[in-house]
Formats: C-alpha cells, sequence, structure tokens
C-alpha cells in the first residue's frame, strides 16, 4: 500500500519534471523559431543602402533611412515628453499623497 | 556667566535674518515642488479622462443609430452602413481566452523550471531569453505568423487535426472545415506566445521569493518536488501569479498588429476554431484609413468604447479576486 502510495507520488513528480522541461524546451524552441527567420531572411536584405536611402517609388530601389529617422525622432520626442511627466507624478505620488485618492484612482486607471 | 556671542546682537540679528530668508527660499521652492509634481499626477488622470470622453462623444452617433442592437447584432456592412459588433467582440474574447488556456499552464511551468528544476548556471540565459520574447516587436510576430507559420499550419497541421477529429462529436465542429492556415487558432497560437514571457517572468519573481524555509519544512517530511511546488510554492505566491496572468490577458486582448495579421478580418463567428474570424483591435486598425461617412467611423469607435469596457471590467474581477484572497489569508 505505502509502496504504491509511494510509486505514485515519484511517477506524478517525474511527470511534472517533464512537463515543465517540456515547456521550456517549447518556449526556447519557439524564440529561435522566430529569430532564426528574422535573422535567416534579415541579414540577406541588408545593405549599406538600407541605411543611406529613402524608401523608393515603386520599381526603383532604394533604402529605409526615413523609416529608421522616423522611428528615432518619434521615440525621441515620445522619452522626452513622457519621462518628465511620469516622473514628476510618480514622485507626487510617492512623496505627497501616498495614500491620497488621487494616488489610488491614478494608480488603478493606469494599470 | 552669560555667553558673549548672546550679547551681539547685530550679528546675531544678521544670522536670524540669514536663516529666514534661506528658509523662505527652501520652502518656496518646496512648494513649487509639490504643485508641479501634483500638476504632473492630474495631467496623467485628465489625459486618461480625455480619452474617455472623446471616446464617448465618437461613439454617440453610432449608439444612437442602432442602440442597443449594437452589441447583439452580427452584421457589419459598410455599403448599408448596419453595423453590429458581436462578431469582433466574440473574436477578441475567444483568442484571449484560447491564448491564456495555452499560455497559463505553459508560462507556470518554465517558472517552474527556472526556480526548482534548473541548473543555476543556466537560470539566467534561459530566463532572459525567456523574456526576450517580450521584447519581440508585435509587427515582427505578425509577419512571422502570416509568412511562415500560418503556412506550415495549413500544410501540415491542419488537415491532420480536421481529418483526426472528423468523427468526433464536438471537436469535429471546433475543427472543421478548410485549412485557411489564418484564423481565430492560429491568432491564439501568436498570442499565447506574446503573454507567455509575462506570465512567466512575474511567476518566476515571485516563486523565488518564497522563504527557502517554508519548502526546506516540507522536503524535510518528504515532499516531492511537484508537492512542494503545488502545495506550498504555489499557495503562497497565488496573488502575484494571478497579477502576473491578468497582465498577459490585458495584452491578449488589447494585442493589435499580431492578431490583425493572421486573423482573417472576417465579420462573422464561427463555430470552427480554424475559420478567420475579427477581433475588435484587428478591425478598429483594418478599417479606419478607409472609414468613410461618420456612421463607419462612430461605429469603430464604439468598438474601441468597447474594448476599454472590456479591459476595465477585466481588471476590475482580478481587482476583486486578489482582494478576496487576500482577505482570506489576512
Amino acid at each position: 500500500m505505502d509502496a504504491k502510495l509511494y510509486a505514485a507520488r515519484r511517477r506524478r513528480n517525474v511527470l511534472a519534471a517533464v512537463a515543465s522541461y517540456g515547456a521550456t524546451s517549447i518556449g526556447l524552441a519557439w524564440l529561435a523559431l522566430i529569430l532564426g527567420v528574422l535573422f535567416w531572411q534579415g541579414f540577406s536584405g541588408l545593405s549599406l543602402r538600407v541605411f543611406t536611402e529613402m524608401t523608393p517609388p515603386p520599381g526603383a530601389v532604394g533604402g529605409l533611412l526615413n523609416a529608421i529617422v522616423g522611428s528615432l525622432i518619434m521615440t525621441g520626442l515620445a522619452l522626452v515628453i513622457g519621462a518628465p511627466i511620469g516622473v514628476l507624478a510618480g514622485t507626487y505620488m510617492a512623496e505627497y499623497g501616498r495614500h491620497g485618492r488621487l494616488t489610488s484612482l491614478a494608480c488603478s486607471s493606469m494599470s | 556667566m552669560v555667553d558673549v556671542a548672546w550679547q551681539e546682537t547685530g550679528v546675531k540679528a544678521q544670522v536670524v535674518a540669514e536663516r529666514a530668508r534661506v528658509l523662505n527660499r527652501l520652502r518656496i521652492g518646496d512648494i513649487a515642488f509639490h504643485q508641479i509634481t501634483k500638476a504632473a499626477a492630474v495631467f496623467v488622470l485628465v489625459v486618461l479622462g480625455g480619452v474617455i470622453v472623446s471616446l464617448f462623444l465618437g461613439a454617440m452617433p453610432a449608439f444612437q443609430e442602432f442602440g442597443f442592437s449594437f452589441l447583439i447584432t452580427q452584421s457589419w456592412n459598410p455599403v448599408t452602413e448596419k453595423f453590429g459588433a458581436v462578431a469582433p467582440i466574440y473574436g477578441t474574447i475567444i483568442t484571449s481566452l484560447i491564448a491564456m488556456l495555452i499560455a497559463v499552464p505553459f508560462g507556470l511551468m518554465i517558472a517552474m523550471f527556472l526556480t526548482e528544476l534548473c541548473p543555476m548556471s543556466l537560470r539566467r540565459s534561459i530566463g532572459i531569453a525567456i523574456e526576450l520574447l517580450a521584447g519581440i516587436p508585435s509587427i515582427i510576430y505578425g509577419i512571422w505568423g502570416l509568412f511562415v507559420f500560418a503556412p506550415f499550419l495549413q500544410a501540415h497541421v491542419q488537415p491532420f487535426v480536421i481529418a483526426a477529429f472528423e468523427n468526433v462529436p464536438v471537436l469535429s465542429t471546433l475543427f472543421e472545415g478548410p485549412p485557411f492556415g489564418i484564423g481565430i487558432l492560429t491568432a491564439s497560437l501568436i498570442l499565447a506566445i506574446m503573454v507567455l514571457p509575462f506570465i512567466t517572468s512575474i511567476s518566476r519573481d515571485v516563486f523565488d521569493a518564497v522563504p527557502p524555509v517554508l519548502k526546506e519544512a516540507a522536503y524535510g517530511l518528504g515532499w516531492t518536488q511537484w508537492e512542494v511546488w503545488r502545495y506550498v510554492v504555489l499557495p503562497y505566491t497565488r496573488i502575484g501569479v494571478i497579477g502576473g496572468v491578468m497582465l498577459g490577458l490585458g495584452r491578449a486582448l488589447g494585442e493589435t498588429m499580431a492578431v490583425t495579421f493572421v486573423i482573417g478580418n472576417a465579420h462573422k463567428i464561427s463555430t470552427s476554431l480554424l475559420a478567420p474570424g475579427t477581433t475588435i483591435s484587428a478591425t478598429i486598425a483594418n478599417e479606419f484609413t478607409e472609414a468613410v461617412g461618420d456612421l463607419y467611423t462612430s461605429s469603430l469607435i464604439a468598438l474601441g468604447l468597447i474594448l476599454f469596457v472590456i479591459t476595465f471590467i477585466v481588471l476590475a474581477i482580478a481587482r476583486y479576486l486578489l482582494l478576496r484572497i487576500e482577505r482570506r489569508i489576512g
């Protein structure tokens, strides 16, 4: 009886370990699949032209310079606007309104 | 004997005045800082309020035109301007649900691996690798899903699934029809991969925070690793785990680009999970640029408002669950 129970517990433990190893390897494999396709097919499309020329009209050759610069400008602007407001609002909540109504309202609305 | 310095009243007055000036300057600075930070905090709320108000105002024409039937009609016809939100709502909820059904067990299992089973030397690198999944932009999940994953499913998985469940009562309806590749199930799978790192990393962090003495006590009684994890670690950390799951669910509900690529954008409800469908965010992303006419635009904004309400309800339920658990423990 005890031996049976012991074996069942051992079996369940092994099953859990296998599931755990399996889940992790599937997760890692998925990452490898996505990154693999991305790098494999992405690198072949990369050249100096991508970084130095504008997006071409249909049929012509060109690069992605305007898209890259646009992303950088947009991210920079968003950071410049958002970071100070965020830090200041966070400072207020931590320093002055730790238990205030404004703080709890803001916290619950942001999540 | 009286201190000599006290008698030099001229110097004393000067010191006092100086100190008052400094104090005053500090106080003004303090008040200004208080007000500036307060303004920033209020601004955050005002922005949120502005979003809600503009959603309401924009959705008004659609709700006035269709009334409650907007929420219960399935037809979405831009030509006759008849709009109903059931198909996108259904798609949003069902894709998120399936994604969570897949991602929660996987995420918990990976977190358990990382905290209990994994060799110490590999923990950091595998943890970072899983978190890297969260760093991949959603547009990349979208193109990967459309160009790699969907064709693979279409050619190698869906035909066999359809054939395998052909004669099984319930599953045959869930997995029937031609293998499109894109569809509800594909979108759910992509969503599952996207929310997996959130659930995993939060679960891992809370699992790591379990006091070792609790686990050691259980091991000392002869428990197996699974039993320790299931009956000590998981109950101890369930608040954090639920928080992680809700974070993932919030992302799944609102995810736009990756889902838009692979869901098929069909405004209908199908019993089959392999059939194309649509979600709220996918509909908005697809159709906003080509929405001609006020009613069309307004219907899309109304969809956005519904998504907002759904997300809010989910978060409220999560908060209520956490509160109940906390009360039971405390």
